[in-house]
């Protein structure tokens, strides 16, 4: 006989989570080498990644004397402040991911991708 | 502990009790459904919460749900629903959707943010007196009906206030709610001393895993120091945590996060973890008339006029 035994509570969990981020393919395949970064679920250029960050009040008043010319330490903030490459992107342990493409009517190609779980 | 419902699944009964305690027994070797035991269900996209670290996205101007939908005359007396949003108490027919929970034997649970039930106070004689939200007297008056069982309290550190709501009422009015209540924490967001504030005080527990998404991503990324520290005291203190309260449960991410398999023999962890959703469970989307195998699922349908259908459909994804 199999016995399964839920102790003392009622189900009230009814949190989740999930992603989506749409872009062109041509702009997927330059964020797999590197040359654009995901940022609330938009694709930026490295450079616009860098102006955001220049102009971000909270980064400033922590990193007054920051140098953007160390692009180790660029990219740490980079990611911090949530703008992440591919690799980055894609290493959870938590969250399910999907990526899918399709054909707009008009020709071009968008992939279409993000991460899901639940709690 | 009396029962609540005792009823027949698939090739396996359950026994449900009125403090939430859940038995599984199947004469087979596996449990095999043929509708969900519980059901999360959303019924308003709305909330004023805006805590830093959420990942849902209901907003201030987020829309409700409405509840006239023929599948829900096809729900099992003893399904359990798990109603949330958003803020749940911004959907007018709530109260009512409760009422007809409860005449089609369907146990209705809720979750609502600790900032919703917030006690008011006022100063009188030279002493504070708190008088009881709104809100918080609704719960109790439908807990007393029988039309909600179980509450669960998204915790928002401040234990005084908590405290003030089921212990130190001035009538002595709350405790016995205390047995519906459980309080929602976050493995990280909140502290092991934040937790430990509401130890031996007959709280019951369920500590959610820390999603590292959306505003819950920008808020780890500003505070991952001290997220981080937090995550590894609940860890080394779990035994501590787990003897503080009268029930500790956790969701599957904190169950990793945690590694609560470390703190169980194989046959006890057999008969503790209920399973992965699907199998047992589904999401229905009341403001969007969607239904899917969890709330994160991507893969959405409209509600059909069954809840055996759309079972179906979500157990064969």
């Amino acid at each position: 006989m199999l016995r399964q035994i839920r102790r003392g509570v009622f189900e009230t969990n009814s949190s989740s989570t999930h992603s989506i981020t749409m872009c062109l393919k041509k702009d997927y395949k330059k964020w797999e080498i590197g040359e654009m970064f995901l940022h609330d679920d938009v694709l930026v250029t490295k450079e616009e990644a860098i102006e955001k960050l220049k102009n971000n009040k909270w980064f400033n008043e922590r990193n007054p004397n920051f140098d953007f010319t160390n692009e180790e330490e660029l990219n740490e903030a980079l990611a911090s402040y949530e703008y992440r490459t591919s690799e980055q992107y894609w290493d959870d342990e938590y969250l399910e991911t999907f990526e899918d493409t399709y054909t707009t009517p008009s020709g071009e190609v968008v992939v279409a991708f993000g991460k899901y779980g639940h709690d | 502990m009396n029962l609540l419902h005792e009823y027949k699944n698939g090739n396996y009964t359950i026994k449900l009790f009125d403090d939430g305690t859940k038995i599984r027994e199947t004469e087979e070797d596996k449990f095999v459904s043929s509708f969900p035991e519980n059901i999360d269900i959303k019924i308003s996209d709305k909330c004023d919460g805006g805590c830093s670290f959420c990942h849902e996205n209901s907003t201030l101007d987020g829309d409700i749900a409405d509840f006239n939908y023929e599948f829900l005359y096809s729900l099992r007396p003893g399904t359990e629903l798990a109603i949330g949003g958003g803020n749940v108490f911004d959907n007018p027919k709530l109260s009512h959707f409760l009422k007809w929970c409860k005449h089609r034997g369907i146990v209705a649970n809720i979750t609502v943010n600790q900032k919703h039930i917030t006690s008011q106070f006022y100063d009188y004689d030279g002493k504070r007196h708190y008088y009881r939200n709104i809100n918080t007297s609704r719960i109790f008056n439908w807990i007393d009906n029988g039309e909600v069982h179980g509450v669960g309290i998204s915790y928002d550190g401040n234990s005084e206030e908590l405290d003030k709501i089921f212990i130190d009422d001035e009538d002595n009015y709350a405790e016995e709610y205390k047995k519906n209540v459980v309080i929602h924490v976050i493995n990280g967001v909140h502290s092991y001393e934040d937790i430990m504030k509401l130890a031996n005080k007959n709280y019951k527990l369920l500590i959610l895993g820390y999603k590292d998404l959306r505003r819950g991503h920008k808020y780890l990324a500003e505070n991952e120091k001290l997220i981080k520290q937090n995550q590894q005291d609940i860890y080394n203190n779990i035994h501590s945590i787990i003897k503080s309260f009268t029930v500790v449960s956790f969701d599957n991410l904190a169950i990793e996060q945690l590694n609560i398999r470390r703190l169980f023999t194989t046959k006890q962890w057999d008969e503790f973890y209920m399973g992965d959703d699907g199998s047992f469970t589904m999401y229905i989307d009341l403001v969007k008339g969607e239904f899917a195998k969890n709330s994160t699922s991507l893969n959405r349908h409209k509600l059909l006029d069954t809840i055996e259908e759309m079972f179906e459909i979500v157990k064969s994804e």
